[in-house]
């Protein structure tokens, strides 16, 4: 456990240092600016539109997060060689993969925290209301983060960082559309449904996690929709760790 | 081979070829035999890409063999257990860049499972060995070769390792600093740890290492002790008298005049390998009988002259 | 230092980046080539304004989850175009299919309904303007406020008084509803014709509104039915 928590706290110092989460200023930035330039013009709706914008900027800013982390967590610490000195230490492949990724789930955890406060403090700065929905759209943002940080992972086990990437905003694509992937799967042909059906259940349900977004909007969401997320959420990130754990495993570092 | 000291790492026909998709096969190891005794301090030798960088990966595990094996410390090569106990110095030492040398020793150690008390003593001894004090709170990025080497040495000894593997230590340091790494090298030995080392400077070899082995186009083409390996015709040594030659050095056993100048007062002698006290008492017994030494060596080449020389002759399949 | 494995061929990945890239381009040339012909073969005066903005459940599926922020570029659009025409012919054909948009989108967009209808109603189309709101009452059939837009539409606007009363009377018993919301359902049923009522009406929705278009509609529309009382 202590590999675990060293490796993740170091990834996530390596991050901070990094000065990644300077991003937050570009975030409050843009998300003022647009706010101010669109609420005179937003005929008495510039909450809602303070919000939109901002959720929605959370949701890309998260993304562009974990395709920034992911490209760092292996490929990285391969060319930088720093995991010749990680490997050749008494830990588990296990061990290395857990503790990056949870270094990479404090980093993301950490800016949509940061994210979510700054939208607050925006609505709140423009007289607008704040919303306890916030808190579940940090709820289901973070358990769809999650799921993209073992994605990311376990892509950039297998492929360089330019195709990981690509894969990675791909299955976010496909994972948000994953309910209307399936109805148009139904419509094929009984084998093409079948095989189509069967691959797009794959794809992780990032519909399940934009329900944040309802509840932000005063929508009340049951106590199981939570859990279901959930659910799905831990069950998806650990199939996905264990894919990853099976690449690095045969992996070589010529 | 190591003699009958315990064996702390050993290669047993061990093969590497690395694939690349349907292209055709690298050759970076060809069933190379190795072994490592307690204490020794081994030096790898070999141009680039010889293979030196791979056997060291092969032994922590970071490659796998595509036939042959070997043992480290007693355990399957890369065998987690056993890396408890072995210390490792990459090539490129490069490490975290926004992390402070303090914290890059303290995450090594928790990885080798120190904490606490023990880790902060550990990481104070690892910087005081190495002169690292002074670097301690500074980011990597900000240290320059020397203290990265430094600090990677550093963070090779953090699990007071029984085996070290150093893939070139001695590589861009000033003169100075590569005085430092021989004498921890010394240091190191006399404390009885194993280590193996590679390097191409083959003069500071010659100071450090018990016995080389050289690597050519992945095949181990020589291995032994330096006096093995560097004596000419058998070894021994070389006398040149001035003035008339003594009765001693006549009846020396084994002695040979190779020539003589009389008009000169001349004469050059070799003679068979002798052992330190036969060397001071031939060379008192001519001081002592009033004869003039103009010079007195080993017959051995040097490291760098043996290395050209094999790196130049013909490989076994071109001789065939 | 190359790490082996399980990898594909960086020759290959980059193979199928650039393969991507140039689809990509590709089809947004096509895509821009269309639209040019397109252009140039239909003349600007025919063409329907916003013809080509999509539906709104097209929107919502393609939101990507952000259906209320599409929703709220939908309405943004709808105000620019509002405005424009507004100073311009007053005359709103589009607006239909643009408050369709975004209630699609978005049926939880409460300020769109009662805005959308009273444009409407400005540019003659009553009957969509009443199945608007009819739309938002089905989306939030719990939400007093839809009722009473509802009913005070049909009341100050389609003039039919018992639909008037019976959507009024819905929003008073409906958690959260304004102290007035019963007294103007008592009122709409046997006042109805009420000069006084609708301008009380027309007071009430321009005081509750953040919709500043809405207030200034709202004072049009308490200064017309005050010069008519005057003239009556």
């Amino acid at each position: 456990m202590t590999a675990i928590l060293s490796l993740a706290r170091h990834t996530l110092l390596d991050a901070l240092r990094e000065r990644l989460l300077h991003t937050l200023g570009v975030f409050l930035l843009i998300l003022f600016g647009a706010s101010r330039l669109l609420e005179p013009l937003a005929l008495g709706e510039g909450r809602r539109v303070t919000l939109d914008l901002g959720l929605a900027l959370v949701s890309l800013s998260g993304l562009l997060l974990v395709l920034f982390l992911g490209s760092r967590a292996l490929q990285r610490e391969i060319e930088r060689r720093t995991i010749l000195l990680l490997l050749a230490r008494p830990i588990r492949r296990a061990e290395f993969l857990a503790g990056k990724y949870l270094g990479m789930l404090a980093v993301t955890g950490i800016a949509l925290c940061g994210m979510l406060a700054l939208l607050g403090l925006v609505l709140w700065a423009s007289g607008h209301g704040l919303t306890a929905g916030l808190l579940a759209v940090g709820y289901f943002a973070m358990l769809e983060l999650a799921i993209l940080c073992a994605w990311s992972l376990a892509l950039t086990g297998a492929a360089g960082p330019a195709a990981a990437g690509a894969a990675l905003i791909a299955l976010f694509v496909a994972g948000r559309l994953a309910p209307s992937l399936l109805e148009t799967a139904a419509m094929l042909p009984p084998a093409a449904a079948a095989l189509a059906g069967a691959l797009f259940r794959m794809l992780p349900r990032l519909d399940l996690c934009a329900a944040g977004f309802e509840a932000a909007h005063g929508a009340t969401l049951p106590a199981q929709a939570f859990l279901w997320a959930g659910l799905h959420a831990l069950l998806y990130c650990t199939a996905l760790l264990l894919l990853a754990l099976l690449i690095l495993r045969r992996r070589e570092f010529a | 081979m190591a003699g009958a000291a315990e064996v702390v790492l050993g290669f047993e026909r061990i093969e590497k070829v690395y694939r690349a998709g349907w292209r055709r096969g690298v050759h970076a190891l060809r069933g190379v035999t190795l072994t490592v005794g307690a204490g020794e301090a081994v030096a790898l030798l070999g141009h680039n890409g010889a293979g030196k960088t791979t056997l060291m990966k092969l032994a922590l595990g970071l490659l796998r063999p595509t036939r042959g094996g070997g043992r480290l410390l007693g355990r399957p090569l890369g065998d987690r257990v056993a890396r408890r106990a072995v210390g490792f110095q990459p090539e490129q030492p490069y490490l975290y860049p926004f992390l402070s040398a303090r914290e890059t020793l303290e995450l090594l150690g928790h990885l080798n499972g120190l904490r606490g008390a023990p880790l902060r003593r550990r990481v104070g001894e690892a910087a005081e060995r190495l002169g690292l004090e002074p670097a301690l709170d500074t980011q990597v990025r900000r240290l320059s070769r020397g203290w990265l080497q430094r600090l990677a040495l550093a963070g090779a000894l953090m699990p007071d390792p029984r085996l070290l593997l150093l893939d070139e230590p001695l590589s861009g340091l000033d003169p100075q600093a590569r005085l430092g790494v021989k004498d921890l090298i010394r240091e190191l030995r006399a404390e009885g740890r194993t280590l193996l080392f590679n390097s191409h400077v083959l003069p500071d070899v010659e100071q450090v290492a018990d016995r080389v082995a050289v690597l050519r186009g992945g095949e181990l083409v020589a291995c032994g002790s330096l006096d093995d390996l560097l004596s000419r015709d058998g070894g021994g040594y070389e006398l040149e008298l001035g003035g008339p030659v003594p009765a001693l050095v006549a009846a020396w056993p084994g002695a040979e005049r190779l020539w003589s100048r009389p008009e000169a007062g001349r004469s050059f002698w070799r003679f068979p390998p002798l052992g330190r006290q036969e060397q001071q008492r031939l060379l008192g017994g001519i001081l002592a009988g009033g004869g003039e030494i103009v010079s007195f060596a080993a017959r051995r080449e040097g490291l760098e002259a043996f290395f050209s020389r094999l790196m130049t002759a013909p490989r076994r399949e071109e001789a065939a | 230092m190359r790490a082996r494995g399980w990898t594909a061929p960086p020759l290959l990945a980059a193979a199928g980046v650039c393969a991507l890239l140039a689809a990509a381009g590709l089809s947004a040339l096509l895509a821009a080539q269309a639209a040019k012909r397109l252009e140039a073969a239909s003349p600007p005066r025919g063409r329907p304004e916003l013809a080509f903005f999509p539906s709104g459940r097209g929107l919502a599926e393609a939101s990507l989850g952000h259906r209320h922020l599409l929703a709220d570029l939908a309405w943004l659009t709808a105000i620019q175009y509002y405005g424009e025409h507004r100073r311009g012919d007053r005359r709103y054909p589009q607006a239909a299919h643009l408050f369709r948009v975004v209630t699609d989108a978005d049926p939880g967009f409460s300020g769109a309904y009662l805005f959308g209808a009273l444009i409407l109603a400005e540019n003659g189309e009553i009957d969509e303007a009443a199945a608007l709101l009819a739309k938002g009452v089905r989306a939030r059939p719990r939400d007093w406020r839809s009722w009473f837009e509802l009913g005070f539409f049909h009341f100050a606007v389609t003039r039919s008084f018992d639909e008037a009363g019976s959507a009024l009377r819905i929003a008073a018993r409906l958690p959260g509803a304004e102290a007035y919301v019963p007294r103007f359902a008592a009122a709409a049923a046997q006042r109805a014709g009420d000069r006084d009522l609708a301008l009380r009406l027309w007071e009430t929705v321009a005081r509750t509104s953040d919709n500043a278009e809405i207030r200034r509609m709202a004072d049009e529309q308490r200064a017309a039915l005050g010069a008519e009382q005057d003239a009556g």
